[in-house]
């Protein structure tokens, strides 16, 4: 298993229209570190984890996994690919 | 916070500019060594306030410097503690994030194994003389202990700063550039 976690941190900012210093704010950080959490150069800690799980009010695996996510807009209109079977 | 801070009014925003502050300042470390090496231990005293000065210029104590180990949790001495940085005395120290603290503590780690290495090649240096060459050479070599224990103590001193200068990376311009709200919503 890789150490890699993925994230899903920036969309969920910007959703939300939140610069990184209301961000860093909220969750008691630099905003230079949410720029690393963002980049996925750095992995949080649980605490900060479930911090920005309760802050978003999003289950922790909405935001944090292991595999890399697809794409929001994938997710609820399907694959292109799909799609043009689906034709 | 390293990108927020200055260093005697100079910025270090990127990672060449901090990579440039560390050797600039090593060479000048070393310069004031050899200085007081050749002149000898006679004149140590003079040396004392001016490498103290220099040892904690990075980091400071409680106030300025750079570069932050600690903050006012991790750190409870009195108040009235005196800094030896002479850049932004007054200014306030922000709490260090999780990010922070493991860069901190990962910087303290590699710092003490370079330390290790240094002071096996610095003994080395010392006792080499001792068995190879003539006791005069010894002697003078000896004499000046005083002046590589001072430069040790600086070297130990500023090193954990000097690796978190090094090797802090930077972040990308877009990161610098924020969208106002209404522009991500």
């Amino acid at each position: 298993m890789g150490n890699d976690i993925y994230n899903r941190i920036a969309v969920l900012r910007a959703e939300r229209g939140l610069s990184r210093q209301d961000l860093a704010d909220a969750l008691g950080i630099n905003y230079q570190t949410v720029g690393f959490l963002e980049r996925g150069d750095y992995s949080p800690s649980l605490e900060l984890a479930m911090d920005a799980s309760d802050f978003f009010n999003v289950p922790i695996e909405a935001i944090f996994s292991r595999k890399p996510f697809r794409p929001l807009s994938e997710q609820v209109y399907g694959s292109p690919s799909a799609k043009k079977n689906k034709r | 916070m390293i990108e927020q801070a200055t260093f005697l009014g100079m910025p270090i925003r990127t990672h060449r500019q901090r990579q440039l502050l560390v050797i600039v300042y090593y060479l000048f470390v070393l310069c004031m060594g050899l200085f007081y090496f050749w002149i000898g231990w006679r004149y140590i005293w003079f040396a004392v306030p001016q490498m103290l000065t220099l040892g904690g210029l990075f980091g400071g104590i409680k106030i300025g410097g750079p570069v932050k180990f600690y903050n006012d949790r991790d750190l409870s001495l009195s108040s009235g503690i005196q800094s030896l940085n002479l850049s932004r005395p007054f200014s306030f120290i922000p709490a260090l994030d999780e990010r922070e603290k493991a860069r901190r503590d990962a910087a303290h780690f590699l710092a003490y194994r370079i330390l290790i290495v240094s002071l096996f090649l610095m003994s080395a240096a010392v006792l080499v003389p001792h068995s190879m060459s003539s006791s005069s050479h010894y002697t003078w070599v000896a004499g000046r202990v005083q002046v590589v224990f001072l430069f040790l103590v600086i070297y130990a001193v500023s090193l954990p700063q000097s690796v978190l200068l090094w090797t802090e990376p930077q972040d990308p311009v877009a990161d610098l550039i924020e969208m106002p709200p209404s522009q991500t919503s």
